[in-house]
């Protein structure tokens, strides 16, 4: 197990912990901000993948399709178990709430092993692009656009006068 | 395309964009790749497998094409996407157009999140080929371009169709709008010249009873006759209204006693009905047009209406002045017994129903209906004509301002 593989572990799993308690807990949310984070993270992530100039495989683009679909179908759960709620307004004055709670916490430490489990196979047959910073960071960032595609549709407009739970 | 413009593009009913256009067109690409597919086929000598999945993915295109169930069209469309992308190595990226097709399909639909997915599965089945036959990278990169492309075209489409959703739904509403409209036009209409005539009739009869009582039997007969042609008055008005609503035109002059059409003969009938009514101005309103002096006319037969009704017995002042471009009729009467106390003097001149509220008494019926319709013919001619209406003073005025015509 190489040095970059440990490392990326411990980032990620740090990375996981940090998203799984704030899926668990009540947090404000902004429909006008649900595609910030996954652009943010995806254009850093293809900047990362370019930068690090390794050769791509038809073996790499394999693994890297099914972590894709791995994470996207993680992120279209979430999307669908995420809850929301009206709360008193914050600092910057929104009112709306939403937390995917610890079922969806649950989903991240699924999403991590697939991930680790397709890293080390990945890496015994050959497919070193996986295991690259940026194509962490473009996972990451499938799963949160898949997640804001679901919640962008399910978030209760003020038109429509409705709590959706 | 020798098919005219498919009729079925802007059908709502059927709910998917398979014109007749676009089928056709389908059913080209299916005998085209078919054909290219049998012929690098029996060329390369390709192996079993090839030729099953092959086939099982053009016969998914047909299929699609051909179906008219929603639950056939969507197996359907996903096999054209898994057996599709499953030979476009082994078949020299012959077969890309079936997957390709399928993405699309599926990315115009909802879900939101299927046509995405569905280029990604394809995708690795791509890469998953070319990982067992050592095809080159760019023949995957290629394929996954094709298939981005595919699904922002899809999802282009699926906009398109919520966009044309949204135009007929507000298309639906402006028309509830104006029906709405119009019959706030009808109920008003109705109100002008049922409270007209059915008050007045109610006033008559009332002196006849009171006439009657007092063994006055000669001048309670007169007040019959005069009830009598009230009666048959507002029964041509009645017409004459419901004519107008029907053919939406000003309804030719019916048999029958006219009702009052200016102001002249409603001073006349307000005094035939024992009211007191003094004039200022120009009461033949010759410095107004047809269309105000309609409204003009309409709304002093309804304020004459209700000082009857709220205020009867005392004397009416109605004046008309000249007040530079514009023309200004004003109605005023003193707030009879009880009426009108809630906001007799109030600072509320535009409240619906000022003064006009019930205030008891068998000939006291109103609910304001008049107030608002009387507001709303003047709002309806849109060129800053305004009625005012409410207690001032200890009276009840009825302000209204037109443009008079230009000599």
């Amino acid at each position: 197990m190489s040095v970059q593989l440990l490392a990326n572990i411990v980032i990620g799993l740090a990375l996981v912990g940090y998203l799984a308690y704030r899926q668990a807990t009540w947090r404000s949310v902004d429909p006008t901000r649900v595609w910030r984070a996954p652009l943010v993270l995806g254009a850093v992530g293809l900047v990362v993948l370019a930068q690090s100039a390794a050769a791509v495989t038809t073996l790499d683009v394999l693994f890297l399709g099914v972590e894709a679909l791995v994470s996207i179908g993680a992120g279209l759960a979430m999307g669908a178990m995420t809850r929301f709620r009206t709360a008193a307004p914050d600092t910057e004055g929104r009112t709306l709430q939403a937390r995917t709670g610890w079922a969806g916490a649950g989903l991240w430490v699924v999403l991590i092993v697939v991930r680790i489990g397709l890293d080390v196979l990945g890496g015994h047959l050959g497919a070193h692009l996986l295991t690259s910073t940026g194509a962490v960071l473009l996972v990451l960032a499938l799963n949160r656009a898949a997640r804001a595609l679901v919640v962008d549709q399910r978030i209760p407009r003020p038109a429509t006068g409705m709590m959706v739970r | 395309m020798t098919t005219g413009p498919g009729p079925v593009g802007t059908d709502p009913v059927r709910g998917r964009s398979g014109s007749v256009t676009s089928r056709v067109l389908d059913l080209v690409g299916i005998a085209v790749v078919s054909y290219w597919f049998v012929r690098t086929g029996l060329a390369d000598a390709a192996p079993a497998w090839v030729w099953i999945v092959g086939t099982v993915a053009l016969a998914a295109w047909l299929l699609r094409v051909l179906t008219g169930s929603d639950r056939v069209l969507v197996v359907a469309t996903w096999g054209m996407v898994l057996a599709g992308a499953t030979v476009v190595v082994p078949t020299g990226a012959l077969m890309v157009a079936v997957p390709l097709v399928g993405v699309v399909v599926l990315a115009a639909r909802r879900p939101v999140w299927a046509g995405p997915v569905a280029a990604v599965v394809a995708l690795v089945l791509v890469a998953a080929t070319a990982v067992v036959a050592g095809a080159p990278v760019t023949v995957v990169l290629g394929t996954g371009g094709g298939l981005l492309l595919a699904a922002a075209v899809g999802s282009g489409r699926r906009q398109a169709r919520i966009a044309e959703e949204r135009t007929r739904q507000a298309e639906v509403e402006r028309q509830r709008a104006e029906l709405l409209a119009d019959r706030t036009r009808a109920a008003r209409e109705v109100h002008d010249v049922l409270a007209h005539s059915l008050g007045g009739l109610v006033l008559q009869l009332d002196a006849v009873e009171a006439l009657l009582e007092a063994g006055r039997v000669d001048e309670a007969t007169r007040r019959a006759g005069e009830a009598r042609v009230l009666a048959a008055s507002g029964l041509a008005e009645a017409r004459r209204a419901v004519h107008a609503l029907r053919e939406d035109v000003p309804a030719p002059p019916t048999s029958g006693p006219a009702a009052p059409t200016d102001l002249p003969a409603l001073v006349a009938a307000h005094r035939s009905f024992g009211g007191t009514v003094t004039t200022h101005g120009d009461v033949a309103l010759t410095a107004v047009d047809a269309a105000h002096r309609a409204a003009v006319v309409a709304a002093v037969r309804e304020a004459l209406s209700n000082a009857r009704r709220h205020a009867a017995g005392r004397p009416v002042v109605l004046s008309v002045e000249r007040d530079g471009d514009a023309v200004r009729v004003t109605v005023a009467n003193p707030l009879g017994p009880g009426a009108g106390t809630p906001d007799a003097g109030g600072p509320d001149p535009d409240g619906p129903g000022t003064g006009l509220a019930d205030s008891g008494g068998p000939a006291r019926t109103g609910d304001g209906h008049g107030v608002v319709g009387m507001r709303e013919r003047f709002a309806e001619l849109g060129d800053g004509s305004a009625l005012h209406a409410g207690a001032l003073d200890g009276a009840f005025v009825v302000t209204m301002r037109v443009p008079g015509v230009t000599s």
